[in-house]
């Protein structure tokens, strides 16, 4: 029994400061994804709901919805996306308060481009 | 008593005499299909097991026009799979189970879930569907639609009961404390002594099956990966194995070499946190948190070589999707130097903890009889002696080019069991090491198009909770027609209770973590 009291007096604190500190994730860490509004073009392509197994992608009339409620990280939709839209960052502090705080949405806007709602 | 193996067994696996069987396909060395009567399923595979085979899976098949019960036995490193139709008016056979007890959960979920009749099983209850499933719903047959919402017709579970002058039942859990995945166990007692236990799982099915068939190939994977979360890589491995056998292709050298050091690391966290959880529970709290400390390093050391601490997103068919590049295998060296100082250390104080040693030996005992009826696999086969892993019996990925050390145990006791993790770890760190060294150049994936239809194929791992095997049927549209999975914690769970008469109640946790199995990869 001496022998681990002593091992854990050893050992220190390796418990971190979280979540009173930032705990960072490697650089490789595949956590939030992101898209890129400027980037996607929902009228002419559907190639990431295409390949997005829990539908946390869905393209519908011209509106791309990301719902981060359902996405299991995969990194699918980076694969696929012509033009290099969605990133997947390091961030892993996902949850939100408000269920709609989870979805982004990106649509074709009155003027020329894109707005993007919510999340993000 | 003496040591069985797979591999001792000498001569090909050969139908028995007297059995009708036609020769359907051998699409690849040591995997053969055959086509026999349903009357004669049962024989057939009773006198293979009886010459040295072993019943590795059943399952059923609807192929519209019929019905069709597989059962995939294996012997010396072959795999045969024996088909037989049944009329699907009428869907009977004679069960295996009175023969092969091993048998009795797949007859049960056969029932549940094709409304196919082993006739003469000894106890042919509901098993996979609960009693919100109404009687005459089969999800698995292809006219039920997945998501269709179950609904019960009055029937009410009645468990079997012990009666007696002091006999306590007791309902532990589906939901219990911590963490742990939803399970109800049943338990009987008269005092401290265990009498009987019934075990009830299957509250999370999610119809893997059903699912997996539906989604493209590439998203068929991440089904896979998903079945049990702790032990991603394994099943993800068997399951692009299969494809990769029935699309005749194969992984790149570097790809299986990549795809053996993520297996040996997945089996490090699983391994140290049976040990953690042995710790948890004798109260042993350093222990516990310093077996968590070495668990945690390498579920970082997971995130930082793959970005996914449970190695999800490694497999596809074909490979690998995650490279290991020079900066990966530094850190992959230098991390796994320090996690194998810190665990030799902890295991150390383990080993020599009498306290420890005296809540795990004789507890929760498995005899070599009851093991090998039952068909165990992985830790909880080794610990009861049967030499039984299919990185030696079958090499897959790069396991043929490696030194896997085989772990096997005598006692069958909790002891037993936790020893064979230990070497299992101990051997781990060094296949690692190994299959680093000289990680051959060369691309990742074999790129494959063409998906012949009716093709099939058998794939197989050794998970850290023993051999996972995913049976693959493909159609015509370029999906699954059939994927039959049968987890190790499926194989293991099925005999469970039979390790609990003569122990008392507070053995159950050490029981419970020396087997160390998942419900999901169990539910389906």
């Amino acid at each position: 029994m001496f022998a681990w009291i002593w091992r854990g007096l050893r050992t220190g604190i390796v418990t971190t400061r979280y979540p009173m500190g930032p705990e960072t994730m490697p650089a490789t860490y595949r956590g939030r994804v992101v898209l890129d509004p400027d980037r996607c073009d929902p009228r002419a392509c559907r190639t990431c709901a295409d390949v997005c197994l829990p539908q946390a992608i869905t393209v519908d009339r011209g509106i791309v919805r990301l719902d981060i409620g359902r996405c299991i990280t995969c990194g699918y939709c980076l694969d696929a996306c012509p033009t290099g839209a969605f990133t997947l960052r390091n961030d892993f502090e996902l949850a939100a308060r408000r269920r709609e705080d989870l979805i982004t949405e990106v649509r074709e806007a009155d003027h020329d481009g894109y707005v993007q709602i919510g999340g993000g | 008593m003496s040591m069985v193996t797979e591999a001792a067994a000498v001569g090909p696996l050969a139908i028995p005499q007297g059995i009708q069987a036609t020769v359907v396909a051998t699409p690849r060395p040591g995997e053969q299909y055959v086509t026999l009567p349903c009357a004669q399923l049962a024989a057939a595979c009773s006198r293979m097991v009886a010459e040295g085979a072993r019943l590795v899976t059943l399952f059923g098949d609807d192929l519209g026009e019929r019905l069709r019960v597989t059962a995939v036995v294996a012997r010396a490193g072959t795999l045969l799979a024996l088909d037989a139709d049944l009329d699907p008016a009428d869907p009977r056979y004679p069960a295996l189970t009175p023969k092969l007890p091993a048998a009795h959960w797949y007859e049960r979920a056969l029932h549940d879930l094709f409304g196919i009749v082993p006739e003469g099983h000894p106890w042919p209850a509901p098993l996979v569907l609960h009693e919100e499933w109404a009687g005459g719903i089969h999800p698995l047959r292809a006219s039920f639609a997945r998501g269709a919402a179950p609904h019960p017709d009055g029937a009410v579970w009645r468990p079997p009961t012990v009666k007696g002058e002091g006999v306590f039942e007791i309902p532990y859990g589906p939901v219990r404390s911590g963490v742990f995945e939803s399970a109800q166990f049943l338990v009987w007692t008269a005092g401290e002594d265990i009498l009987a236990m019934v075990p009830r799982m299957f509250y999370k099915h999610r119809g893997i099956e059903k699912l997996i068939a539906e989604v493209p190939l590439e998203q068929a994977v991440l089904v896979a990966e998903h079945a049990s979360g702790v032990a991603a890589v394994a099943h993800s491995l068997a399951f692009c194995q299969a494809m990769e056998r029935a699309l005749e292709i194969e992984a790149p050298p570097r790809a299986a070499r990549i795809r053996t050091i993520c297996a040996e690391l997945e089996r490090l966290h699983n391994h140290l946190d049976s040990l953690m959880r042995q710790c948890e529970t004798a109260s042993l709290g350093v222990g516990q948190a310093q077996f968590g400390i070495v668990k945690e390093r390498v579920l970082r050391l997971n995130a930082e070589l793959v970005g996914n601490r449970f190695l999800r997103g490694v497999n596809r068919i074909g490979g690998v999707r995650r490279d290991f590049g020079p900066i990966q295998q530094r850190i992959l060296a230098d991390s796994l130097a320090q996690i194998e100082r810190d665990f030799g250390k902890v295991l150390a104080l383990f080993l020599g903890t009498t306290g420890m040693r005296d809540r795990l030996i004789t507890t929760g005992r498995l005899s070599l009889e009851t093991a090998e009826a039952f068909g165990a696999v992985g830790p909880v086969a080794r610990g009861s002696g049967l030499a039984r892993d299919v990185r030696l019996d079958r090499p897959y990925a790069a396991y043929d080019q490696v030194h896997v050390a085989l772990q096997v145990q005598r006692a069958g006791d909790a002891m037993a069991r936790t020893r064979v993790r230990i070497g299992e770890i101990k051997n781990s760190f060094a296949i690692i090491r190994e299959t680093v060294e000289d990680l051959p150049e060369g691309t990742l994936t074999q790129l494959w198009s063409a998906v012949p239809a009716g093709a099939r194929a058998i794939g197989w791992a050794e998970a850290p909770q023993g051999e996972v095997v995913y049976v693959v049927r493909l159609g015509e549209d370029g999906r699954l027609a059939r994927c039959a999975m049968r987890s190790p914690s499926f194989c293991n769970w099925s005999f469970y209770e039979r390790t609990m008469p003569r122990n008392v109640l507070t053995d159950v946790g050490f029981i419970e973590h020396s087997f160390a199995l998942s419900q999901a990869g169990c539910d389906g």
